[in-house]
């Protein structure tokens, strides 16, 4: 079984990171680079070449990164009940 | 002949684009690997694994998606080099040379050969888009449902009656709403007294 190492004060910035990814600045990227392909080829011959593959993924991976994001402040945020949990169960109430 | 077409400034901002966005990529993987791996408390267990599976599988596809985004860019360089090139020499050469049609040649193969290699990229591209979870196509487009299903009311005509049939909203009708049969918990067994006396032994 994989075992993860995780704290739960370090993993909020992560995943706030992770989160953070998108704003849509990756995708405007790749949408740029796109442009400035197909108008330096110059014709239209690359337009059937490179559709809207590039920014489209870039934008998925953007959303893809945010849910691994979100289930990692999930976690966290699990772990902090759980030892909130245990310190009551112990009677440890500080 | 005139300077072959095509702007090699263009081109080469796209490579440094191209640039721009791998590193951002490259963030994405660092805080990926940082996620799948953080440090202190030990998380095991189903939860984990799961976790840790996606976090790496995503971490790939961001990989290859740099990758790919590498390539194009210094595709895109080393072609806006070529089309410079190629553009200073027409200009520099008699227009009429025999010199023109090979330079026309040169490009024109390049040209060919950098159309293929985006299409091979491009393929890359796809096959990294579908490997995504949750791409399974989806109609994204609007939802049209025929007049009368959706949630506006189809217009009568000016001076028409309505003749089909009438529906009431439950509770209005004739009939009475079912109610759900209470739910009743079963009966447990007394517990024993707290503080234990010795007399359950």
């Amino acid at each position: 079984m994989q075992q993860l190492d995780v704290a739960p004060g370090s993993l909020d910035p992560v995943a706030a990171a992770l989160r953070a990814v998108d704003d849509g600045g990756m995708t405007r990227l790749a949408r740029a680079v796109l442009d400035d392909l197909v108008e330096g080829f110059g014709g239209s011959e690359l337009v059937g070449e490179v559709d809207g593959t590039l920014p489209q993924l870039v934008d998925r991976v953007a959303q893809q990164t945010t849910l691994v994001g979100d289930r990692l402040s999930g976690a966290a945020a699990a772990y902090r009940r759980a030892e909130w949990l245990a310190r009551l169960a112990t009677g440890d109430h500080r | 002949m005139k300077p072959p077409e095509g702007d090699p400034d263009l081109l080469r901002r796209a490579g440094v684009r191209c640039a721009r966005l791998a590193a951002e990529l490259a963030d994405v993987e660092s805080l990926l690997a940082s996620a799948a791996a953080g440090r202190g408390m030990r998380w095991d267990g189903a939860a984990a694994a799961v976790f840790g599976a996606r976090a790496t599988e995503h971490g790939r596809a961001v990989r290859d998606t740099r990758a790919s985004v590498e390539r194009l860019g210094s595709l895109a360089a080393a072609f806006a080099a070529e089309l410079t090139e190629v553009q200073q020499l027409a200009r520099a050469t008699d227009p009429q040379a025999t010199e023109q049609a090979r330079l026309e040649e040169r490009i024109a193969l390049s040209r060919t050969r950098f159309r293929r290699e985006m299409r091979i990229v491009q393929a890359a591209l796809s096959q990294v888009l579908l490997r995504l979870p949750g791409t399974p196509a989806r109609w994204t487009g609007p939802v049209v449902l025929p007049p009368g299903l959706g949630t506006r009311p189809v217009p009568l005509r000016p001076g028409s009656r309505w003749t089909g049939p009438v529906v009431l909203p439950p509770g209005l009708g004739p009939r009475a709403i079912p109610l759900p049969a209470p739910v009743c918990a079963s009966p447990v067994a007394a517990a024993p007294l707290a503080g234990g006396t010795g007399q359950s032994a």
